[in-house]
């Protein structure tokens, strides 16, 4: 196997050789390999989050002719990641009268349900989480717990103005949900399975180019979902103050500002395989 | 297949642990000075008046009832899109006449107003 080729699966091999070796049983070697991948995963997706947190804070500065962070590292490149450590030292703030378990569970379940997306994502041949056979399905199905941790958020805060951005913001998810889920039938309908893989193996041709108006229909509902520059009602600063994270600070806030963030990068992913995938060329 | 399950049972607990661990981490290092003003409900200097958590409108409920319709047509949906290729004509008119009973349904819905956002 050439390492350059394909790391995963020579990385993949040695550690099952690894623990083989030291007489692991086969249910606890392929535990411990589903930890350590799993580990890599969601922590490669997050520190994603933070290169993605700098692009959008450049190229938004350079539309706007201005020059954005350049001072940490080369090009401002290491700004989100003192950003990070900051943030972490910065009070967290709980204010009186709130419902505790609603409260501190929102920021969780918002980072984790978009998390939870990236066990099925097919991002190579041999580089992938799990094959589901439904994957599609648990996109959806699991994608849509996020509205769970915004209705929490704003009802666990004890604020009048929450709990109205909370209502706001799960309306627009959730009618902008149907359109999504309804595009997907496209890709399923043309590969006759529900498994990402096997969308993913059977675009000859870029699903984009034989349904375009389902690609469109995908990517304008993604963006209702991530809640960006058409669809930003959600945080209408001028009414709601700020949303549902209004009474949220410190590194609380931070995990929805990172679910934001990472739910923008999971939804690109999934249309890229939903749409935008060759089979081919990955040698499927 | 069990080998998938398992991995996402793992992979659900390790998106789950890892902002807990954050914000567990966060809450060891953060000063904590909390006083009555700091911790008042921010609403623009006011005090609240009332209690917070209100009832919202019965339309809010028919809205998220058309959704939950629209998302239980599509879960029947996918297994037809699924075998659509070994699916005789007779079986694909159904789905379609299924799409247009669900539609006219909603043509309903908007007819009563239940789309609309007051």
């Amino acid at each position: 196997m050439d390492f350059l080729y394909d790391p995963y699966t020579f990385i993949a091999r040695w550690v099952h050789d690894f623990l083989t070796g030291l007489g692991v049983s086969p249910a606890g070697e392929r535990f411990i390999t589903s930890l350590i991948g799993g580990f890599i995963l969601a922590t490669g997706a997050m520190l994603l989050v933070t290169m993605l947190i700098w692009i959008e804070r450049k190229v938004v500065a350079r539309v706007q002719d201005r020059f954005g962070p350049n001072r940490v590292g080369p090009w401002g490149i290491f700004q989100s990641f003192a950003d990070l450590i900051k943030i972490f030292t910065k009070e967290l703030i709980s204010p009186s009268g709130i419902d505790w378990l609603p409260y501190n569970l929102a920021p969780v379940l918002a980072v984790a349900s978009v998390l939870i997306v990236w066990a099925v994502l097919p991002f190579t041949a041999t580089f992938y989480g799990a094959n589901l056979n439904v994957g599609i399905l648990f996109v959806v199905a699991l994608g849509a717990t996020g509205e769970l941790g915004i209705i929490l958020a704003g009802w666990g805060s004890n604020n009048k103005y929450t709990l109205l951005a909370a209502f706001r913001a799960v309306a627009q998810l959730i009618s902008y949900s149907v359109p999504l889920v309804i595009s997907t039938i496209i890709p399923v309908l043309f590969a006759g399975s529900l498994a990402l893989n096997d969308i993913v193996s059977a675009q000859e041709v870029w699903f984009i180019f034989l349904a375009p108006l389902a690609g469109l229909v995908f990517f304008i509902s993604n963006l209702a979902e991530v809640g960006r520059a058409p669809f930003d009602l959600v945080e209408a600063e001028s009414e709601l103050v700020s949303g549902f994270n209004l009474e949220y600070s410190g590194l609380k806030f931070g995990m929805f500002y990172v679910a934001e963030f990472l739910h923008a990068l999971t939804a690109a992913l999934v249309f890229a395989v939903l749409f935008l995938e060759d089979g081919a060329a990955q040698g499927r | 297949m069990l080998n998938d399950w398992s991995y996402i049972a793992i992979f659900i607990v390790i998106s789950m642990f890892l902002p807990t661990a954050a914000i567990t981490i966060a809450s060891f290092l953060s000063p904590k000075k909390p006083n009555p003003i700091k911790n008042s409900i921010y609403e623009c200097g006011m005090e609240t008046v009332g209690e917070a958590w209100v009832q919202f409108k019965v339309q809010y409920y028919i809205y998220a009832l058309v959704f939950l319709l629209f998302d239980v047509e599509i879960i029947f949906l996918y297994p037809w899109a699924a075998a659509y290729n070994q699916l005789p004509l007779f079986a694909v008119i159904e789905g379609i006449v299924f799409i247009l009973i669900l539609l006219g349904g909603l043509l309903y819905a908007w007819r009563k107003g239940v789309l609309e956002w007051v």
